[in-house]
Order: C-alpha cells, then structure tokens, then sequence
C-alpha cells in the first residue's frame, strides 16, 4: 500500500507526540461517554415513558375525594373541558403476608368487575385480571411481587373497615400510576411494605358501603385546553363531597419522580461533557501550537511555494480529528455501557412493561460532531497566528519572548529569591494564554470533583437532620377514623412500645393571595419527643400557642413569609375556613406540610381532642408487636421508618463508592491531561535552555525542579479558584435539582474540597513523573545541535 | 621540570550509532592541553572538533580511551559526577550564546555564581568583558557580541579551570568577532583559564599558542605559535 | 530532590520539611474524614423510679345529687343553666300549684346537668337538675382487668393533663369488684374495673377542677429509692435485645442492656453502666459502631 508521503509524515508526527495523543484521546473520551451515555438513557427512559403514558392512557387529572354519587360523575363529563372521566374506589388497608413478620400497605385500586379500566391500565406481566365474579382475586405490583418473591396464587390479609380477609394474587402488573413504590409517608420506595393492588370494583363497594359511589375520579382533559380551569371547575363541582384537591400530573406521584430523573439526567448530560471537551479543546491547542512551532519554517515555505491557507490547516486538522475520533469511538463504547448499566438500575426502582436501553443514531453523530468541532476549535485557535504572517517572516524562527522587570520586582522580597526562582516568577507573571489556560484546566478538575461528591454531604446531612432530630419514631399507625387520646394508652400497653404519642393531621387547602396549595395539617401533641422540628441550624423549634408554622418548601410554593396570614380551608368533613398567621418558616426536608398542636385543631374543628394518627417506638422482638397490630380493627396502615432508610442506605454507600472512584478517574484524567500536556510542550520549547542549565552544571533534580516550578506555582493558584467555582456550581446545581417535594441543603465539607486537591495532586505527581524520565533521558549533545 | 597536562586523552574514540551504521565520528586521540595556555582546535565542518570539545568538557563521553581532568579519570565518571565535574571546573560558550532569556545579564552570571564554590564577584566579571553598564539588560535588548561576551562573563564567573568555545564567533559580524576574541584573551591572560577555542576559521589560529588540526576525526598536526598574535591585528 | 527544592528557594530545610508534611497529612487527613453526624445525648440517671399504669380517668364530683320533679307538672321558668352556682337551701323552683312549694337545693355547688327545658311538662321524679359539690371531687379511672390486679386501696397516684400546670397528687380509695365489658378505642374487646381515687393535694390548686373532666391517672404501684435508671430514649433494638449507643472519647459503640421495669421516661438498668459515659438519645438507624459523633447545641 503506498502512503503518500505526507500522510507517513502525519503518522511520524502522530507518533512523536503519542502519550499527548493519549491524554487527549481519553479525555474527549470520557466526554464522548457521558454525553452518549446519558443522552441516550435520558432517550430511552422518556420514550419508555411517553410510551407507557400513552398506551396505558395516563390520566391528565386526578381528583380524591370523600364520598361522591355516581351520577355525579356525568356531570364532570358534561364540564367544558372534560374530554373523558372515570369513577373509581381506592382504599388502603393494614397488609399481613407471611413472608413478612412487620404488617404494611395495601392500596387497594378498583376496576370495572373483570375489565380492564379505561384510564391507567394495567400492563399485565404474568397472570390475569379478577374474574368477573371474584370477591378475593387482585393483580399485584410488580416490586411487591419481586420483593417477596411470590408465585401466582400467593395469599395475604388485609384488613378493609375492620376485617380481616384473605386475597389471591392471579395477576402481576405494572401501572403508570405506580411506577415506582411510595405510599407517601416515606420518600424511598419500599417494595416490602407497600403493595396496590387491583381488585374488582364491587368487592370493595360492599367492604366499604360505597354502591353506586365514588371516591376517586380520573379525568382527561380537552386539548387545547387549560389544566387550571378545569381543576378549578372541578374543584367547584366537588367540594361538597369531601373533595381534597383536583391535581395533576405535576403532583402525582409517580410522573413527579420521573421527571426528576429525566431532569437530572439532561442537566448531566450538558454540563459535564462540556468541561471534557473545553479541556480537550485547550490541551489540542497546545499540543498543535507546539507541533506547528516546529513546522514553522516548512510552513512558511509551503506557503511561500504558493500552498493555500486551505491545505496546511488540513494537515493539522487531519491530526486533531485522528486524535479526537479515536476518543471517539474509545468513549462510544463506554457510553453504551454507562447507558446499559444506569437502565438496569432503573429497572430496579422503576417499575415500566418494558426498560430496554436502546440509542438513537443521532447520538452518535452527535458526539461525533461535537467531537470534530473540538479538534476545529483547536486547530484552528493554533494555526490562526502563523497564517496571519507573511511567509517570508514566518520562515524566520520566531522571535524569542521579550523579558523586562515588572512592577513586582521592586518589593525587596523578590531579591531574595535565587536566580532558577526569579525565572519562574518572571515566567508565570508574563500571563502567557497558555499558563492561564492550563490553571483554569487544573480548576475544572476539581471543579467536576466537587459539583459531584457535594451531594453526599448534602443527602447525608438531610438523613441525619431528618432521622434524628425531627423522625424518632420507629413507626406510624395510621387510624381508620379520628379517635379519642386515650388510645395511646392501649398502644403503650402492648409488648415491646417504650413511647407512643398521638397526632392529628387534616387534609386542608391553603389559600394565600392568589395562589393555592394542598397539602398536610399536622397537629402535635403537647411536648412531643418523638417529632421535632427544626431549623437549618438543626436547633429545636417549639410549636407556637397560636398560629402555625410553613415548611420552607410550601412557603416557597405560595411565596409567603413569617407574619403573613393565610387562610386554611379543611378538605374533610364540616369544612370550617380560617385565618391563621405564619408564626415561623421551619426546615422540612421531605414536606410541603403546615404544623401547630392537637389544641389548635380541636379549636379550628370545633371538636374534642382526637387524633387519626400514633406514632410510636419500639424495642424487643417485634412479632408480637406486629401480630398485635395486625388484629386492631382501628388500624389502617402502619408504616416503618426504618425499612425502606436501610435499604437506601446500603445501596446508596455502595453507588458512593463507585461514583466517587469514577469521578476521581475522571478528573484525574483531567488534571494529569492538562499537566502532563503543558509540561511536556514547556519541555520541548525550552530544550536548549534547560540543556543550557545542564551544561553549566546543574544536576537532572535541579533542572526538573526548574522545568516544574511554574506550574507548580500555577497549581497552588488554581486550587483556590477550583474551590471557589466548585462551590458555585454546587449551589447552582442544587437550585436546579429542587423538587415540590424534596429540599436538599447544602452542605460544605471541607473534606470534599482537600479530596478533590489531592486527586489533582496526585495526578500532577504522576505526570511530573513522566516529565522526569524524559528530563533524565535528555541529550545535551543532541539538543545543541539542533540550535546551532 | 616537565609540566604535567592539565587534561590528556589516551587512544579516544567515539563512535555513533546510526541506524546500523556505525559512524567513527573520532579515532586514536592523543592529546595533552596544559594550564594557562591558549590552544585552537582547527578543522573544516565534520571532522569531529565539536565532539571532541563535548568529550574534553565532560559533556559527553568516549566510547574507547581514556581521558583524565588532573589525575581524575573522567571516563569512568557517572552522569552525576560529570554534571559536577562541569559544574566547578568548565565554562562553556556556544555559537549560539545560550543565554537565558528571563534573566537580566547579571542575574545570568548570578546563576552561576550562586552555585560556585568559589565564585567571582559578579560585578568583576561583567566588568572584565566591558559590560558592567549593561547589567540590568535583559537578552533581547542587546546586541549579539554583547550577547555573547555576557556568555564569556558568565562562563568565567565562577572561576574555572578550563574555558571551551566552540565557534565564538561563528554568528557574528567581523568587528565584532574581534571584541569578542579580546575579551576571551582577556580573560586567558588575567586568569590564566586554560581555553580551548574550536572554529573552522584558520585566521583566528594566530592567537592561540597551540593550534591542533583535526581531520577526519584524527589529529593531523599540532602547531605552536611563537609569537601571537593580537586580536586585533586579526583578519578574515 | 527536596533538597534542590530547598535550595531553590531560601528556607531553611526543617521549616521546609516541616510544611510540606503538614500539607500533605491535612489534605489526607481532610480528605478522608467525614462531617460528624449529630447527635443529642442523655445520661444515666440514680434517680427515684416509679412503675406505674397509666389511664384516663374522669373527675366526679363525690357529693351529687339530682333534683327531680315532687310532682307531674309544668316546669316554671328558671334562670338554671349548667355551670350556674346555688347555695344550699337556696330556693330552686318555685311550681304553679302552690306558690309557697318550692324546691330547694340540697347542697352547695355548680349546676352539672339541666335535663329539661322548662315550660315543659313532666311527670313526676323526672330529673330536672343534677347538682354538684366542687368541694370533693374523686377520680375513676376505668382500667384493665389484667392491670388492676396490681392495684391496692392505699396506692398514691398522679394526676396530668387536668387542665393546671402542676400534676396532682390522689390516692386509691375504692377499687370495684366486677368488671364491665367495653370496646377499646382500638376496637378491641376488653374487660375494664372502675378504681377511684381521692384528689389529696391542696384544693387551692384544683379548685377549678370540675365534672366529668377527662384527666391522666397514673398509680404508682412500686416504688424504688436511687435507682439507675436508663433514659427510654436511647434504648433501640440489635437483634431483638434492648441497646443504647454510648459515646466513648466522641465515638459511637454499641452496648446491650439488661433491664427491669420502665416507665414512660425511664428503664431499670439491671447491668452495669458507666454514669459519666452520654448515651444517644433517639439514635438513627443510619448510626454505626464507630461513626463519630458530635453532641447538638441546645440552646
């Protein structure tokens, strides 16, 4: 095969310089990965879910509400707006399953007695639906199916209004409703504890005397039509039958978690590859800038001979795209397998009919494209100087950099300092575009180290705040009906409780200026030990004689602040509207909720002191404990505290780990990237005149030590700048990532920060290491020669 | 009393590797240069006069043959003995100059002085080469000939036994050539460095007290000048 | 090579090698060192114990009596509304039929009860008021037949959550043979005996108490001087036994426990445990042996 002889140059050329090929070849890589990974899990997981919406057709509209007559629901059909509606029953109840010693949640979900219902589908993944007839035959979720294991035909109890049944699993299913495992107390999905299950309409109409009612209803909305005024209407419609809110799929649960997710994952996508390829861009110019230098002169003759402009920078570009497409495909790799990996840990928590990774073609040539756009950039930035000269000047070697004192140099300190000192200060005070570049490189390594291990501190201290000072409990019995107080005395009474105490919390509708929320009341007892409430210095709050206190996040929502008055309107029952004042605005990591005491609410109620809620702890063996439960007919659900937190944990430590290890790879990759480039190009340019330091008899350290020393000095200043922008991002990261429902803090950990220098320390050793064995293998003699 | 050489080369060779060619670049070198004098190393371009210069500097090392710097025996010397080697007893000066940019001419003869054991005042040694006025200069705001006798500056500043030039005035015009050729004979006479100047310019052989004619990578002859000539009196 | 550094720049070797191991120990040191999780922290107390049973009881006043209609009639009209003050002898209702027959009060007190309205006609021994002497009022606390069997006439009690800020104090009097079958609030069947005890602390302190109020009875039914007692809010669960986090040179370790009785606020520590050393209170099941901690500022 004969290559021309230009292109056998390119290789020479390619191949001089492979290790800075290799550095910038990983580095476009790992961009190359997490743009394509992460775009085409953000592809796949929207399009699973669009999907799913669609097929299973997905209400737009969901209301809750007490109790409602059937032909009410004709006349929700009727409203302007209202393309489709369904009436439905949704209760939940106290599961006991053998597999499993702690009772939990069961939703129980109704369908049209053996038929699929119209709006939120079932996707049935083994099984089938109730017969028609059938009084205990239910589909389950799939996590709960999975979690324990279960076959076809597997009983458990649930206790509806006070009795006690056995129900038959005939169905597994997955529902866009449920795709993930929260029954709302608790942000972590349990799979263990919490089940729906789909059962014949009918069953539950007797169980809970509710012929010819309804207390759920599914609307789909007109298109083209405003979702506000249709709630509105609704809401206007449904008042009177204990309506707690029309919502929407900005509020449901499920849609809320996966557009969180799909957020997170754009965000990512965009923002971390961009710091890879900056880098690359930059290292590129160096490395070529350094490249043409030598050319210098055989590019000036081309161009003298009459080569256009066109055809050298095709040379160039021919290398920076060899470099950068090898990275390419090097990072197309790994980004299948990023994508691969991150569905199949979706699949975990989020239940679809089907999560199969797949990428679109258009990914590819989008990395590809971004790719070669940054060997442009490159090339071009390192090339523009030299066709800016006329050929004749261009073939003359260029004009060594003129060096005068600066301004500095009169403080006394600088007199102190030895000859090989005053030429690095003099070396890193001309500013040269390059010193600078390599600082910001070195700063956006730890840049992308902080922006991605800040996290843990946050979440961690969210945890800890939440699990220690403000949830003691070790779990919640959630009541059939609001109850007299005296029920914690039994509740004490049974084996193993040390602490029981009794709450009262209202469903109610917020109204503040022109805007509306629903939400929580929660009403404490006297002194509560086992709820608190705090503020961002994590200090205890006691609740107010009068007035209540807003969860940061609901403030938000409704943009109030403390001495402001909202009017609270309750959802259940009598309906009593009233004007409280904010006394303050607490910190509630994982609630949108109001709070104030038992009193106030028996005040607001015009009621004795009741309570629809015992929260307790618990110690010993809890099998009696839970057997006990099980049997109380006033119980509801019970919920742990501990459960679905230790899971979330073991698993979270474990993806810490290894994220922390990738991303110190990464920006390792970075840092010994941008380093070992600028090194290795100072090196080549001031061969003669370390060669020079050696021939008048200073030793390999000492002349190292030289070559070193600007860039260490450039290194001490980019640690402080690294800091400070990491710190900037984080923050601007997490006001991105907040959600209605969640508020993540932010939290400095020092810790963080020296991590992150270290790595950067660590991968400019390594480089001065690599720096070191050429300095060793440097030959006087040769070098000489070559400027003579 | 017979005087003992400073430095004597017994059967040098040095040989490069090519490829698989083997190419003798010296042969059979038996030399002796002695304190104080003045020798010119003479011979068209490519008869091994660089290599030699390299070698007697302790910049490079023979591949056969011994040489000895007093009655040390360099050819046994490690890289790092070398380095020291050169470091207290050889002052170099290149065609090229070799001066550092960064620095002003005084901090580049500081740059040695500082790591002399037995250094000259830095202010002597520019004084010596005529440029104390030009101290706080840097490099690209002088001229070459200022340039180069920077390089003698600093080449003598800390005082070494031997002083190599190879090709002083190779880049530089007539006149100047000649400042720069009395500043080195200055610098031989006061200090009595034994110096060694390499060039193909057979004019310059005039001053010297011993010219060795290298060709081919082999002595061809060694002259002694009786009566030398002044720099000045130079011509070419 | 650190050597050349030093020379490099003129600093003497030690304060040299000196910094830079400092530098590098912090940013390892830094590096690797955790936030330290927060805690809130309890002691050991020697303290007086009391095991009690808890319950709600209800306030009566011990000396009522309801006025009943002498005759059938018409009910005059009366100013009477519950809550109203009468002395004894004082003149209640004054009936149609003879101008001079009225019914006095028998005792002093509040009116509890109006039973019906007037103006309307009853036949006779119709209750119409019902009136209550604040002067002695007992409690009656209905409690569990498996509990009250600890319970002795004579026992001292404390009573909460009447409406006044000091607890009272009250002393079993009368405990009822027979137990009545009730369902629980829970909705349990249970069978419960009436105990009643005497108010013994000084009426100037309850003298508001009225009839009917819901209060917490809790009687003392054993009593043990300087106990070491376990605050109920460090104990959790490790393998089903009773534990508590202790915080030993500012780390966590896991001690077990054995214990006797408890009672709302403290455990019988049966096993020995150091008073000086903090226990963490209400620990979080994110904790570990090991993690260290810092103890939260209450203000």
């Amino acid at each position: 095969m004969v290559i021309s002889v230009l292109n056998r140059k390119l290789i020479r050329d390619l191949i001089n310089i492979k290790a800075q090929v290799f550095s910038i070849s990983l580095i476009v890589g790992l961009g190359v990965a997490v743009l394509f990974g992460f775009t085409s899990t953000y592809s796949t997981l929207k399009m699973s879910r669009d999907y799913f919406f669609k097929e299973a057709k997905f209400a737009d509209l969901f209301i809750p509400i007490k109790k409602a007559p059937l032909h009410t629901l004709s006349e929700i059909r009727e409203l302007n707006g209202v393309a489709k509606a369904e009436a439905r029953l949704e209760f939940d109840a106290l599961l006991s399953i053998s597999s499993m010693k702690e009772p939990g949640v069961v939703h129980f979900v109704s369908i049209p007695d053996g038929q699929m219902p119209t709006f939120n589908k079932i996707f049935l993944n083994s099984g089938r639906l109730p017969s028609t007839v059938s009084t205990d035959e239910v589909v389950v979720s799939e996590g709960f199916f999975k979690a324990h294991k279960l076959q076809l035909g597997a009983t458990f109890f649930a206790t509806l209004n006070g009795i006690r049944k056995k129900f038959r699993i005939v169905g597994v299913g997955v529902s866009p409703e449920y795709i993930i495992a929260l029954n709302g107390t608790s942000p972590f999905p349990d799979d263990l504890h919490f089940v729906v299950a789909w059962i014949n309409q009918s069953v539950l109409e007797a169980t809970f005397d509710m012929r010819a009612s309804f207390n759920s209803a599914l609307v789909k909305i007109r298109p083209g039509v405003l979702e506000e005024k249709i709630k509105y209407l609704l809401d206007e419609n449904l008042n009177k039958y204990g309506s707690r809110g029309a919502y929407g799929r900005d509020r449901q649960i499920s849609s809320v978690f996966i557009n969180e997710e799909l957020k997170q994952l754009q965000v990512n996508a965009t923002t971390v590859p961009l710091i890879f390829f900056l880098v690359a861009a930059f290292i590129l110019n160096v490395v070529l800038s350094r490249l043409v230098n030598t050319h210098r002169g055989e590019i000036a003759t081309l161009k003298a001979l009459g080569y256009f402009d066109r055809s050298i920078f095709n040379y160039y570009f021919k290398i920076g795209s060899i470099i950068v497409l090898s990275g390419t495909l090097f990072g197309l790799v790994m980004g299948l397998w990023i994508g691969h990996s991150m569905m199949k840990l979706y699949a975990e928590f989020y239940h679809f009919p089907l999560l199969s990774y797949d990428f679109k073609f258009s990914q590819i040539v989008l990395s590809f494209l971004i790719s070669i756009l940054t060997a442009f950039v490159g090339v071009y930035t390192s090339l523009k100087n030299i066709f800016s000269l006329p050929p004749a000047e261009a073939m003359r070697p260029s004009a060594p950099a003129s060096f005068h004192k600066g301004m500095y140099e009169t403080s006394f300190l600088f007199n102190e300092l030895k000859m090989r000192a005053r030429m690095t200060i003099r070396g890193v005070f001309t500013f040269s575009r390059r010193s600078l570049m390599t600082g910001l490189g070195m700063s956006l390594a730890i840049v992308l180290l902080i922006s991605g291990l800040f996290w843990q501190d946050s979440i961690n201290h969210l945890i800890t705040a939440q699990y220690s000072f403000v949830q003691k409990e070790t779990g919640s019995i959630m009541l059939t009906h609001a109850i007299r107080p005296n029920a914690i005395f039994e509740v004490l009474r049974l084996p193993g409780i040390l602490e029981a105490e009794g709450f009262r919390n209202l469903g109610v509708r917020v109204h503040f200026q022109n805007k509306v929320q629903n939400t929580t009341l929660k009403g404490f007892p006297e002194n509560s030990s086992l709820q608190g409430i705090i503020n961002e210095k994590m200090e205890d709050i006691q609740l107010p004689q009068t007035g209540i206190f807003v969860s940061r996040i609901l403030a938000k929502q409704l943009e109030v602040q403390e001495g402001d008055i909202i009017e609270i309107e309750v959802l259940e029952r009598k309906k009593p509207k009233i004007k409280l004042e904010i006394k303050k605005i607490v910190d509630s990591f994982l609630s949108n909720e109001l709070f104030t005491s038992r009193k106030i609410i028996s005040d607001l109620m015009d009621s004795d002191d009741l309570i629809n809620s015992i929260l307790f702890r618990s110690i010993g063996n809890n099998s009696e404990l839970y057997t006990r439960l099980k049997e109380l007919p006033s119980v509801l659900a019970i919920s742990y505290k501990d459960s679905a937190l230790k899971t979330f944990n073991e698993t979270s430590a474990k993806f810490l780990l290894v994220f922390a290890f990738i991303l110190s790879i990464f920006a390792g990759a970075i840092g010994f990237g941008v380093v070992y480039n600028n090194m290795r190009v100072t090196l080549a340019e001031r061969d003669w005149e370390l060669a020079t330091l050696r021939i008048l008899g200073f030793t390999i350290p000492e002349v190292f030590l030289t070559l070193i020393a600007e860039i260490s000095f450039i290194f001490v200043f980019s640690i402080p700048i690294g800091w400070f922008l990491g710190l900037l991002n984080s923050k601007w990261l997490i006001s991105k990532m907040s959600m209605d429902a969640f508020q993540i803090p932010f939290i400095f950990n020092p810790g963080t920060f020296m991590f992150s220098t270290l790595i950067l320390l660590f991968s400019g050793v390594l480089s001065a290491a690599f720096i070191f064995k050429r300095v060793k293998k440097m030959d006087l003699v040769a070098t000489l020669k070559s400027r003579g | 009393m017979v005087k003992l050489p400073l430095i004597k080369t017994v059967n040098l060779n040095k040989t490069y590797q090519m490829g698989e060619v083997e190419v003798p670049a010296l042969k059979k070198i038996n030399i002796e240069l002695f304190e104080g004098e003045f020798v010119v190393l003479l011979g068209h371009s490519g008869c091994g006069k660089s290599t030699l210069l390299n070698i007697l500097g302790g910049l490079d090392r023979p591949t056969e043959g011994e040489i000895w710097f007093d009655s040390e025996a360099l050819h046994n010397f490690s890289d790092r003995e070398l380095t020291h080697f050169r470091r207290k007893n050889i002052g170099f000066i290149f065609q090229m100059y070799n001066l550092i940019p960064r620095l002003s001419a005084m901090e580049n003869v500081q740059l040695v002085t500082e790591i002399s054991e037995n250094p000259m005042v830095p202010e002597r040694a520019l004084d010596l080469v005529g440029l104390k006025s030009r101290a706080d200069h840097f490099p690209s705001q002088m001229s070459g000939g200022e340039q180069q006798r920077v390089a003698i500056a600093r080449a003598i500043a800390k005082q070494p036994r031997m002083l190599f030039c190879d090709e002083p005035t190779g880049a530089l015009d007539v006149k100047t050539g000649i400042l720069v050729l009395e500043a080195i004979q200055k610098v031989n006479l006061e200090l009595n460095t034994t110096t060694v100047v390499i060039t193909h310019n057979a004019a310059i052989a005039d001053m010297a007290d011993r010219v060795i004619i290298l060709v081919d990578g082999q002595v061809h002859e060694t002259k002694t000048n009786d009566i030398k000539c002044n720099v000045k009196e130079l011509k070419w | 090579m650190i050597r050349k550094t030093v020379e490099y720049i003129k600093i003497p070797k030690k304060v040299f090698f000196g910094i830079l191991t400092f530098i590098v120990l912090a940013l390892v040191a830094f590096s690797f060192k955790p936030n330290l999780t927060q805690v809130d922290v309890a002691y050991v107390q020697r303290a007086l114990f009391e095991k009690m049973i808890t319950d709600e009881g209800i306030t009566s006043f011990k000396e009522k009596q309801i006025i009943t209609a002498p005759a059938d009639g018409i009910i005059p009209s009366h100013p009477w509304k519950v809550g109203s003050q009468v002395e004894q002898g004082q003149k209640l209702f004054s009936f149609e039929w003879d101008k001079n027959f009225s019914v006095q009060a028998p005792i002093s007190g509040y009116i509890l009860q109006v039973f019906e309205k007037d103006r309307k006609h009853v036949l006779r021994g119709t209750p119409l008021i019902e009136i209550g002497n604040p002067e002695k009022v007992e409690v009656i606390a209905a409690l569990l037949s498996e509990e009250v069997v600890e319970v002795q006439v004579g026992q001292k009690a404390i009573i909460k959550k009447w409406g006044g800020e000091t607890p009272l104090q009250a002393e079993v009097t009368k405990i009822e043979p027979r137990a009545k079958e009730e369902v629980s609030a829970l909705g349990v069947k249970e069978q419960r005996v009436n105990v009643f005890l005497d108010i013994t602390s000084d009426r100037e302190l309850w003298k508001n108490l009225g009839d009917g109020f819901r209060v917490e009875v809790s009687i003392i039914i054993r009593k043990v001087e300087n106990a070491v007692l376990m605050p109920i809010g460090a104990l959790f669960n490790d393998q089903e036994k009773p534990t508590v986090f202790a915080v030993e040179q500012g780390k966590l370790k896991k001690i077990s426990l054995k214990l006797g009785d408890r009672n709302q606020e403290y455990a019988e520590l049966k096993s020995p445990f150091d008073k000086k050393t903090p226990v963490v209170l209400y620990p979080a099941s994110s904790l570990n042996e090991g993690d260290k901690i810092k103890v939260r500022v209450i203000k």
